[in-house]
């Protein structure tokens, strides 16, 4: 079961590591090597490669959030108890979260911290992708057991991150689309399970 | 002026299949052949392959030919087209239920003369020619395009203007049929359509001002807004509404369908500003398309010396 997470988890890595790749002049040498032409037929360098990265880290980050929180109920409503798991899905979904924060304070904020500052103030929804990150950072560095024993009332803010991702992934795009709808009504029924239970 | 009709026989450079496309073709057949997984290798890959257009016949324009365009692949697999899909690769694969022929360009309102004009004389009645122009997303992502068609004015021309006429507005085809988004109406849905766009008038004569026909040297690719299209480089990509089929002039504002959606962020003027941000991200630099370096935007998106003017004494700030 370990192994397939850690599989799951690098794919989308492996995945941006291998579309990216396909800048490099030796990655059109050798796939022209194989197939006379570059990179044409096995794939080809993302149109928007800051995008692509951003997003897919993104949205795997969120992947792995709605993973974490199916945990429970799946032990509740299917009896498949997987708990012992979830404090390696729960940092998976923290690590592609914190690629994805870095990736924009690079790439959209030159790494300037007060750049990223008066973005934050500025712009609701990179205030929101900071503030779900600063809880997930938070409940990652709690998460050894000792300190969890002590800090697992703070680890409850993984439904106000939850509440913040939504938002921050709803208020980043232009239209509505399904996609983004059958993401944000996934989300939102994990944390509606959460209030039925009481 | 001179211009050079072509006799029919006539083949021009551009009507050359370009080498790398004839290669590639031949790679995908022998891999079909060899691993006879001919079967499984999607058309749209092989369509994607093809040039899909008609050479067309036209003159280099000079002036605009110095900048060094994106690739084919990239301007005809990344593309807005919200009438098929919200995603950049959705139009490429869904536009083949666009028929791009017949099709006519109805011209009202304040004009001497409205009409209802073909487009296959639309291509033989207007000199056309290649213009390389920038392409810059409100997104923040931007191409460089070389376009085939004429100036706007050509045709505002041959209407003919009236006193009143002060602003200019485009709508894209509503037919369901052909543009499977339009039918979609729902909570979760799309922009509203027709979408429209418009200009001031000042604008629209601009010389700068193109409505497009073509690009790489053939018709239209039907992700790009086929058959005709508008493409107005100073402003951001949603100002350039695709595959037109009514053109209204008015003695009043005109709508602007993004203007609609959300006028916090998207200004009726749009014009390419990298000091005016988005509500949601700034607009001082762009992401070229292929390349994983930023590069800074220019005030109107490099042509300045051409369109400043139109906006002297104006709040671009106030006028985003």
């Amino acid at each position: 079961m370990k192994k397939i997470i850690w599989f799951m988890a690098l794919l989308p890595l492996l995945y941006i590591v291998y579309k990216l790749g396909w800048g490099f002049e030796y990655s059109r040498y050798i796939s022209s090597f194989i197939y006379e032409n570059g990179g044409s037929f096995l794939g080809r360098f993302p149109h928007d490669p800051l995008k692509f990265t951003a997003d897919l880290l993104g949205i795997s980050a969120i992947h792995f959030l709605i993973a974490t929180l199916s945990i429970t109920p799946v032990r509740t409503y299917l009896k498949i108890n997987l708990v012992k798991y979830r404090r390696l899905v729960g940092l998976w979904a923290f690590v592609y979260a914190f690629m994805h924060s870095l990736f924009f304070f690079i790439a959209e904020n030159e790494g300037s911290i007060s750049l990223m500052y008066a973005d934050m103030l500025k712009r609701p929804f990179v205030f929101f992708g900071v503030g779900a990150f600063l809880i997930l950072a938070m409940m990652a560095v709690t998460s050894p057991k000792k300190l969890y024993a002590k800090f697992v009332k703070w680890h409850k803010l993984v439904y106000l991150a939850t509440v913040f991702i939504a938002l921050h992934y709803m208020m980043s795009q232009k239209v509505i689309g399904l996609e983004v709808a059958v993401y944000v009504g996934i989300l939102a029924g994990l944390l509606a399970l959460r209030l039925l239970k009481r | 002026m001179y211009i050079k009709r072509a006799k029919a026989w006539t083949l021009n450079e551009n009507s050359v299949t370009d080498e790398k496309i004839y290669n590639d073709r031949r790679t995908l057949m022998r891999i079909a052949a060899v691993t006879g997984a001919g079967a499984m290798i999607p058309t749209s890959l092989l369509a994607a392959k093809n040039y899909p257009g008609m050479a067309l016949n036209f003159d280099k324009n000079r002036a605009f030919s110095s900048l060094k365009s994106s690739e084919y692949d990239q301007i005809t697999t990344y593309n807005n087209f919200y009438e098929f899909s919200l995603s950049k690769d959705g139009p490429s694969k869904l536009a083949h239920t666009l028929q791009p022929e017949p099709w006519t360009i109805e011209i009202t309102g304040e004009v001497e003369r409205p009409m209802v004009i073909d487009m296959a004389e639309v291509i033989s009645k207007f000199p056309l020619e290649e213009r390389i122009y920038r392409f810059r997303c409100v997104e923040g992502w931007s191409m460089v395009v070389p376009w085939v068609g004429f100036e706007l004015s050509y045709l505002l021309k041959k209407t003919g203007l009236t006193s009143k006429s002060k602003f200019v507005q485009f709508q894209t085809k509503f037919d369901p049929t052909m543009f499977p988004e339009q039918k979609e109406e729902g909570f979760f849905g799309n922009i509203p359509f027709p979408y429209v766009e418009g200009l001031r008038i000042d604008e629209a004569m601009n010389p700068l001002t193109f409505l497009s026909v073509g690009l790489y040297g053939k018709t239209l690719p039907k992700q790009n807004g086929a058959p005709i299209r508008l493409v107005v480089p100073w402003k951001y990509g949603f100002k350039s509404i695709k595959s037109i089929t009514k053109i209204h002039v008015s003695s009043t504002m005109t709508r602007s369908t993004w203007n609609e959606v959300n006028p916090k962020e998207y200004g009726f003027y749009s014009n390419v500003n990298p000091d005016v941000a988005h509500p949601r991200w700034s607009q001082a630099k762009e992401r070229p398309l292929g390349s994983f370096f930023k590069q800074k935007t220019e005030m109107f998106n490099g042509y300045a010396d051409e369109v400043a003017g139109l906006y002297a004494g104006m709040d671009l700030r106030k006028n985003f």
